[in-house]
């Protein structure tokens, strides 16, 4: 009997799938923590915040700023503003949350950015990030037309650019994935590669970024994985969960790998709130909050086997 | 010549601790916030967080002493020093709510190599812009603190059985002066800071005591400093007793003056007084913090990647209060 053309497509798909995954270089993605302990392990993990440094837009030149504000002599009209903050095992997971206000005096400035982590350091060689994230709770204010944005993220340094007979020069190549929430296009799922400007990564540029064609539910559990392939210059992002099929995205980048090991080896769980900045220089209008509140579990790395 | 310069300017600020009686004029002090709404007012408040590596004995120059903060952006490469792991920064019962644990370092070694440990902090730094010029400017702060939690736990014991000694430290922070050193709007070089700060050694005893401490920041960023002198109060508290806190900066007399009250006891007023031929001028730092910090110990030797010490504490804020003159430009 012969088998319908359907079904016959769908085995020799099937076929072509279980072979493909034969002849893919064995990976093995080790459990960093579950976060099964009572507290967090600060053997493994530091916990930070921040504020990203408010830049000038035009100094930017189309770039991000990505370091850390100095508190102490910036203008607190000009800055963002982390207030609540939390960082705990909740449930054998680990809860970030923070809630942060945006600029008084916003105009023509880059939009600041609160952020609350959990860090790790790892040696080079990673090609593979896991963790399961769940989004319990996020408010994005507007500033009157201006939006605000909220990230649960993964983001982890993979490589460096640069001339290696100068390690100055070298500049990390790093890919985040996020479940993101915007004020006025909603719940998207985004997949960024970024490359520091400099050594000290003061100012980072997009060198590609992707989003999903599905989104993400609040309160569901989602995987997230991005994947470093050298040998075809480009990151894979993956997620799966939430009520929704299972998606994978691909960024290519041309810069070269001068430096197999970056320079800065983090690995972040990590919350990011982004709120609209306001023209108010009197303080009228209140600053608007962002609100990010997300579990991370079971989290996994890969690393490259010689 | 700048050395020079730099020296002479902190030998003018030799401050001499004396035990004095309430003193000063009475000045007016005005409610900034009690902390009533129901989350931290970005208005007034913006919240921190920090680690600061130890002070290592071969690296860093005789009287100076780390306490800025690491860098924390993505760009950083590695941390050195201590880790914060859980923390809440939030308000509570119309209080706010500070608590943090902090892992000692890896990488210490030989502990004698340190002047200090690495330690951990977190907190919220004033932010109303109406005060960021410094006009009218902060002479005083002043709060209610109830320190309502300080353990450690040590991981294993120390190879050579000693007992390391963390601290933890609540308190009021504020920079209140610049001794004409700054070259920059961003140089705080010659800003003189001062603390004052409930006390716990966890690892010895539950007692809280109190102290009054001055220091001077002796590069740009306030990374390094010169402590100049440090008063101890007689009282002593337990956790879970509220207790005020009151500072100011009284230039005319050349002084700070730092006072306990509250817990069934006299109040109790130190003061830290400088000579000082160096008119003041405002500090470069928008620095007026509640803070509460961490300083785990360590054992005096080890070679392990691995920290050994988690402190952990929580502290409660409120009715903070300052220059009537400061409050009214906030209104």
């Amino acid at each position: 009997m012969r088998l319908p053309a359907v079904a016959r497509a769908l085995f020799l798909a099937n076929a072509v799938l279980f072979l493909a995954a034969q002849f893919t270089p064995a990976q093995t993605l080790a459990l960093h923590d579950d976060f099964s302990a009572a507290t967090i392990d600060g053997s493994r993990w530091t916990a930070y915040e921040y504020v990203a440094r408010y830049v000038r837009t035009a100094t930017l030149d189309g770039g991000w700023a990505h370091s850390s504000e100095d508190m102490a002599t910036s203008n607190p009209a000009l800055s963002v503003v982390n207030a609540h903050a939390l960082v705990r095992i909740v449930s054998g997971q680990v809860r970030l949350a923070l809630t942060t206000h945006g600029a008084r005096e916003g105009a023509g400035l880059a939009q600041g950015n609160g952020r609350l982590g959990l860090r790790t350091f790892g040696a080079a060689g990673l090609t593979r990030m896991r963790a399961k994230v769940t989004v319990t709770a996020s408010t994005v204010e507007p500033c009157d037309e201006q939006p605000s944005r909220s990230r649960a993220q993964l983001l982890a340094h993979f490589f460096g650019d640069g001339d290696p007979a100068e390690p100055i020069t070298q500049r990390d190549v790093f890919a985040t994935l996020s479940l993101q929430r915007h004020t006025f296009t909603g719940d998207r799922i985004v997949g960024v590669v970024s490359r520091c400007r400099d050594f000290a990564c003061t100012v980072a540029d997009d060198l590609g970024f992707v989003e999903f064609a599905r989104s993400w539910a609040r309160g569901a559990a989602h995987v997230l994985t991005l994947t470093h392939q050298p040998d075809r210059s480009r990151f894979v992002f993956t997620v799966s969960g939430g009520g929704a099929p299972a998606e994978t995205r691909a960024v290519p980048y041309t810069v070269p790998v001068s430096f197999d090991a970056p320079r800065s080896r983090i690995r972040d769980l990590l919350v990011e709130a982004s709120p609209a900045a306001c023209a108010s220089p009197d303080g009228a209008v209140p600053r608007p909050a962002v609100t990010m509140d997300a579990r991370f579990d079971d989290v996994a790395f890969d690393m490259a086997t010689e | 010549m700048r050395r020079n310069r730099l020296a002479a300017g902190l030998a003018a600020l030799l401050i001499v601790s004396l035990l004095l009686p309430v003193g000063g004029p009475a000045q007016t002090l005005g409610r900034y916030d009690d902390f009533d709404g129901r989350t931290i007012d970005p208005a007034r408040w913006r919240g921190y967080e920090e680690t600061v590596r130890g002070t290592h004995a071969r690296t860093t120059p005789v009287g100076q002493y780390e306490d800025g903060p690491e860098d924390k952006s993505p760009g950083a490469a590695y941390s050195f020093g201590a880790r914060n792991a859980e923390r809440r920064r939030q308000v509570v019962s119309s209080q706010l709510r500070l608590a943090l644990t902090t892992w000692g370092a890896p990488f210490l070694f030989y502990v004698g190599d340190w002047r200090t440990l690495p330690k951990g902090r977190i907190g919220v730094r004033i932010s109303d812009p109406e005060l960021a010029d410094h006009v009218p400017p902060i002479h005083a702060m002043a709060a209610k603190l109830t320190l309502t939690r300080a353990s450690v736990e040590q991981a294993r014991p120390c190879p050579g059985g000693d007992r390391p000694s963390s601290v933890i430290a609540a308190g009021l922070v504020g920079a209140f002066f610049n001794d004409g050193s700054s070259r920059s709007r961003t140089d705080r070089t010659g800003d003189v800071m001062a603390a004052l700060m409930a006390r716990v050694t966890p690892d010895a005893s539950a007692a809280m005591s109190v102290v009054g401490t001055v220091w001077r920041c002796a590069d740009r960023r306030c990374r390094l400093i010169n402590r100049l002198a440090e008063a101890s109060f007689a009282r002593t508290s337990a956790l879970g007793i509220p207790i005020t806190l009151a500072m100011r900066w009284q230039p005319d007399r050349t002084r700070f003056l730092f006072r306990v009250s509250g817990d069934d006891a006299p109040a109790e007023t130190r003061a830290l007084a400088y000579s000082s031929t160096i008119s003041a001028g405002p500090p470069v730092g928008y620095v007026y913090d509640l803070r509460l910090e961490n300083r785990p110990g360590a054992c005096w030797w080890y070679g392990s990647t691995t920290p050994q010490l988690a402190v952990s504490s929580e502290a409660r804020f409120d009715n903070v209060r300052l220059d009537g003159d400061a409050v009214v430009a906030t209104e």
